[in-house]
């Protein structure tokens, strides 16, 4: 590559917000181990909600090993052992929705209760909001009875009888992450259960 | 007496509704597939669709087996260690798939969801009330 076209690149990059510019740094870090190209395209956009959060996670994760962390923005608000006791300091600070992650590794206590009955690992996790693609359901679910269906951005992606086809599709369209609805309809008798 | 409880999410679903529906995130691995699944506190476990189950990269009969009682017969079901994210709350689950296709809804019971949260319904409104249940409050 020319020099003119390095200088170029480095001059959009320093241009780049800073989650921008972790992201470049993170992709480019892919590419030059070879890891799969696609991995970028497939994370979850859920995940732009907490993208100073997560780049702090990525950044501090070794620092925090086996304790609960508590994140408003790219600003520790606590950390400690429970998950208790960074609510209450992350209340403390008027913070209500802080993004509260446990960061486990395989060896340490919390790991090891694996399978010992469910626990919370995170609260405040992003998730998207589906209401428009109920609103679109809600409409048109009865058109599409016994189908799957994929849908985001409010409308219908992808449709068919084989979830896997479904999914496919929906990749293939550029929806990676989509919601998936297995479509009823009107004429079903009401359930009593299994 | 009377009793006070507090939630921190409050989720809104139809009168026209069958069942009460969440929305619901599974992870395994390096995947995730987000889909409906109805509020069931009936159920023992968690069951979802042997569909979802592949999109989500699991080997289904590599779980645990899991007989399940019906209003009609039984099901074969194969329990998984998963991630479960409902209403923004994650939760290490464990959670069953249907040995057989067709399933026709995923439910959240009490193994693997109820069991790790606050919850509280009232049907007339249609509100759901959430918050987790942190056992070392």
């Amino acid at each position: 590559m020319a020099a003119a076209a390095v200088e170029k690149v480095v001059s959009e990059f320093e241009q780049l917000s800073p989650e921008q510019q972790r992201e470049a740094l993170r992709l480019l870090r892919q590419k030059l181990n070879g890891s799969a190209p696609h991995e970028a395209v497939t994370r979850p956009k859920r995940l732009n909600e907490r993208a100073r959060e997560y780049a702090w996670l990525e950044e501090h994760r070794a620092e925090y090993l086996d304790q609960w962390v508590a994140l408003d923005g790219d600003r520790l608000l606590s950390h400690g052992p429970t998950l208790a006791h960074v609510r209450r300091e992350a209340e403390a600070q008027g913070v209500e929705d802080a993004l509260m992650i446990l960061i486990e590794t395989a060896e340490g206590p919390e790991f090891q209760k694996r399978g010992k009955g469910d626990r919370i690992v995170a609260v405040n996790v992003p998730m998207p909001d589906r209401s428009r693609e109920h609103e679109w359901l809600k409409q048109h679910e009865h058109e599409y009875a016994g189908q799957w269906l994929a849908l985001d951005d409010g409308r219908l992606i992808s449709h068919g009888h084989s979830m896997k086809e479904v999914a496919a599709e929906a990749k293939k369209l550029g929806f990676p992450n989509p919601y998936f609805v297995h479509a009823e309809s009107p004429d079903d008798l009401p359930w009593a259960g299994f | 007496m009377s009793f006070q409880l507090t939630f921190s999410r409050r989720h809104k679903y139809e009168e026209t509704d069958s069942g009460i529906p969440l929305n619901v995130i599974l992870q395994f691995g390096g995947s995730e597939v987000e889909c409906a699944a109805k509020v069931d506190p009936g159920a023992q476990f968690c069951l979802f669709r042997r569909e979802v189950a592949e999109q989500l990269g699991i080997d289904v009969e590599a779980g645990i087996k899991q007989n399940l009682r019906t209003l009609n017969g039984s099901l074969v079901a194969y329990g998984h260690d998963v991630k479960l994210i409902t209403l923004k709350v994650e939760l290490d689950s464990y959670v069953c798939f249907a040995k057989d296709y067709g399933l026709p809804r995923n439910l959240l019971g009490r193994i693997g969801w109820l069991r790790r949260i606050r919850l509280a319904i009232i049907d007339y409104d249609q509100e759901l009330y959430l918050s987790d249940y942190n056992a070392q409050d």
